[in-house]
């Protein structure tokens, strides 16, 4: 069982790392929906700690993939062929082909929604992906089914605002436009939307590649950890939050979930949190009738 | 030039006749298990049966959507109804699941083709379903036609395109909206189009967004002017959504993207495109752009405030046949004597006339046909045929 965060200020990668068996990054001009987009350089810094650290370090590469990014993701790998890093995830499974013809191997696969059975999630195993991340919709009974079966390692999104819609439209900057108001939108963290019969407020981020929703509430997997023994990566995100929350949330999961941790942490972040759908069955409505 | 098909939805038999009719080349329904669109009236197999058999008399095709994204819940009575599915003579199946598309290859000789749930916007993507003996990917609706000619130049498995209808805002297959706010699962046929829903932005309290909603609604596809473009990408199929739609919309929209077809395969352009738009808003419900096919237009893709508009004609009856002098007419909206009608058909052109004579079951002549679904006699002056259609117009 490894712990992954992710990480704001690269100068806290040591203290992170002193928690954490890893951490996943993004990089500027290819990764979206991350914590921090590191330039090369800031990259090489983070990695040379990482390896020092004899620690683990993925690249984050969200984005769906289109062939007009495969120059400059020729490029990067290029760029940091012989930089120290364990591997990449990505969202698209097209990354893993191009990934291989470029020779980088440990790719992750995070599709995020559509790993939701064995069979699906070790498809992706047989072509020659190290591991997947079991999608974030299903119930806790899937996961376990997934992770007694499976041929790869299992990766689970264990705490953190899960992402809910990703769009390739630049859905507030066309809102905005349409609106005839001008305002600075672009990749801001604090925006949120409100629908008028629910009460919770889901944050929304624009960015190059898109429009991002998330759930309100901090979605965790702790209070199940006892079943969830054979996953091999728990993945904290803590987009939204600090370094310090990722340091309070890793020490939670290491040393044991307590009530009044939770309330600790939620009070100091003013967040609620709730199960995701590890204990909710989503329906499965084929057999509605019209 | 490659002959390229045009891939209709229908709901049900009649619909799937209409589509077969007014010029589809192949159809894509719903079975009653593993198919999103929950809410459609969703074919049996003894449906199928029917259907794939008239399909084959017209030398066409018929594939049934499997395009969910199954839990284990899902994987009990997966072969027996793909075994079902093949013994029904359908020719292909559509999937989402790596899980599908495997018991398929193995159990059946099943055409499988990939669905846009898979979101597929690359060419390395495609050597996925290559490995999976695939034969077709239905490509994501976020790629300009430049970028689906990059695709198709790259691959060897059939490519299929969505060329009208409603969209996705977010990435197919991607979303957990519906999931989150109501727990109908977008992914096994239960969106609730969460994305259209009316919603405010706030920045921390303060509330940034107008009287005017923010929502991730989008307007529908409509891409009349990119049809040649696409062709000449060599795009192998043109899909139009909508399984729930109308008879009406069915045939207008399956007509009008046939004729422009047609039109360019025999003469390499289109003389005018503004005929085939006129035709087409006779039966939208939804204000339409091109998506991101056009990248020129992208930035009026979305619906906003702009809601739903109204067909501008309306469908008032379905011709079943000839009796003697008069066209044998089943009543589908209220219509009356004096009313201006445009009759239609899969090949002929459109024929106005002013309605004066009408008679109901009996015979008794009638001046207002307000029963749904009642057969009436009305003369007509054109030839009419089974199939053809009556809708009023305000022209």
């Amino acid at each position: 069982m490894k712990y992954l965060t992710t990480i704001h200020n690269i100068e806290n990668t040591e203290i992170l790392l002193n928690e954490a068996s890893g951490l996943v990054v993004g990089l500027k001009g290819f990764s979206t929906r991350e914590t921090s987009l590191l330039t090369i350089a800031e990259f090489k810094k983070v990695s040379e700690i990482t390896n020092k650290m004899n620690k683990e370090l993925y690249i984050s590469l969200k984005p769906m993939l289109y062939n007009d990014y495969v120059d400059g993701l020729k490029t990067l790998f290029e760029m940091i062929k012989d930089f120290y890093y364990t591997g990449v995830i990505v969202s698209d499974i097209g990354y893993y082909y191009l990934l291989s013809e470029l020779g980088v191997n440990n790719i992750i696969y995070n599709p995020e929604t559509l790993l939701t059975n064995t069979v699906d999630f070790n498809s992706s195993i047989d072509i020659g992906i190290k591991g997947a991340f079991v999608a974030k919709e299903i119930h806790l009974d899937d996961i376990i089914q997934i992770a007694k079966n499976k041929k790869g390692k299992v990766f689970i999104n264990a705490h953190g605002h899960l992402n809910m819609f990703y769009s390739h439209r630049k859905l507030l900057g066309s809102y905005f436009e349409h609106i005839n108001k001008v305002y600075d939108y672009e990749n801001k963290t604090t925006l949120t939307l409100e629908e008028k019969r629910r009460k919770g407020k889901y944050p929304v981020i624009e960015d190059k590649f898109g429009t991002h929703v998330y759930r309100e509430k901090v979605s965790t997997v702790i209070k199940y950890l006892n079943k969830l023994k054979m996953i091999d990566y728990f993945l904290i995100d803590t987009i939204f939050k600090d370094d310090i929350y990722a340091i309070m949330i890793l020490k939670m999961f290491k040393e044991g979930y307590t009530l009044k941790k939770e309330e600790e942490l939620k009070n100091k972040y003013k967040e609620q949190w709730d199960n995701g759908f590890l204990d909710i069955k989503t329906i499965y409505k084929t057999n509605e009738k019209s | 030039m490659k002959k390229v098909e045009l891939l209709a939805p229908a709901g049900d038999l009649e619909k799937l006749k209409i589509a077969y009719l007014y010029g589809a080349d192949a159809c894509f329904v719903g079975g009653k298990e593993f198919s999103l669109r929950a809410r459609a009236s969703n074919f049996s197999i003894s449906d199928l049966k029917q259907g794939a058999n008239y399909a084959k008399k017209l030398g066409k095709k018929l594939y049934v959507t499997t395009n969910i994204i199954p839990h284990h819940e899902n994987y009990d009575g997966l072969i027996t109804y793909l075994k079902d599915l093949e013994s029904a003579n359908i020719d292909g199946i559509i999937v989402a699941s790596p899980l599908i598309a495997k018991t398929a290859k193995e159990h059946t000789n099943l055409e499988v083709h990939i669905s846009t749930q898979q979101s597929i916007l690359n060419s390395y993507h495609l050597k996925y379903y290559e490995n999976l003996k695939a034969s077709r990917a239905v490509l994501g609706r976020e790629l300009t036609v430049e970028q689906i000619a990059n695709i198709k130049a790259k691959t060897n498995l059939e490519i299929e395109v969505f060329i009208h209808g409603g969209m996705c805002s977010s990435f197919s297959g991607r979303c957990t909206l519906s999931n989150t706010f109501t727990l109908r699962d977008a992914n096994r046929g239960g969106c609730a189009h969460s994305c259209r829903w009316n919603y405010s932005i706030y920045d921390g309290d303060e509330k940034i967004s107008t009287e005017t909603p923010f929502s991730m609604g989008s307007k529908d596809l409509q891409s009349l002017r990119e049809i040649p473009k696409l062709i000449d990408a060599n795009v192998d199929s043109l899909k139009i959504e909508g399984r729930m739609k109308s008879l009406h919309y069915i045939a207008t929209i399956v007509r009008t993207y046939r004729k422009l077809i047609d039109e360019y395969l025999k003469n390499g352009k289109v003389e005018n495109f503004e005929i085939y738009e006129n035709e087409i808003s006779k039966a939208e419900s939804r204000i339409t752009n091109t998506g991101f096919l056009n990248i020129n237009n992208i930035k009026d893709i979305q619906l906003y405030d702009k809601g739903n508009q109204k067909p501008s004609q309306v469908f008032v009856g379905l011709v079943l046949g000839k009796s003697e002098n008069y066209a044998v007419v089943e009543q589908r909206n209220y219509f009356e004597i004096g009313d201006k009608l445009e009759l239609f058909s899969p090949k002929d052109e459109i024929k106005t006339f002013t309605l004066k004579e009408m008679y109901d079951e009996d015979f008794k002549p009638i001046t207002i046909a307000r029963h749904p679904q009642q057969k009436l006699y009305l003369k007509i002056p054109y030839e009419v045929s089974e199939y053809d259609m009556l809708r009023k117009t305000d022209e």
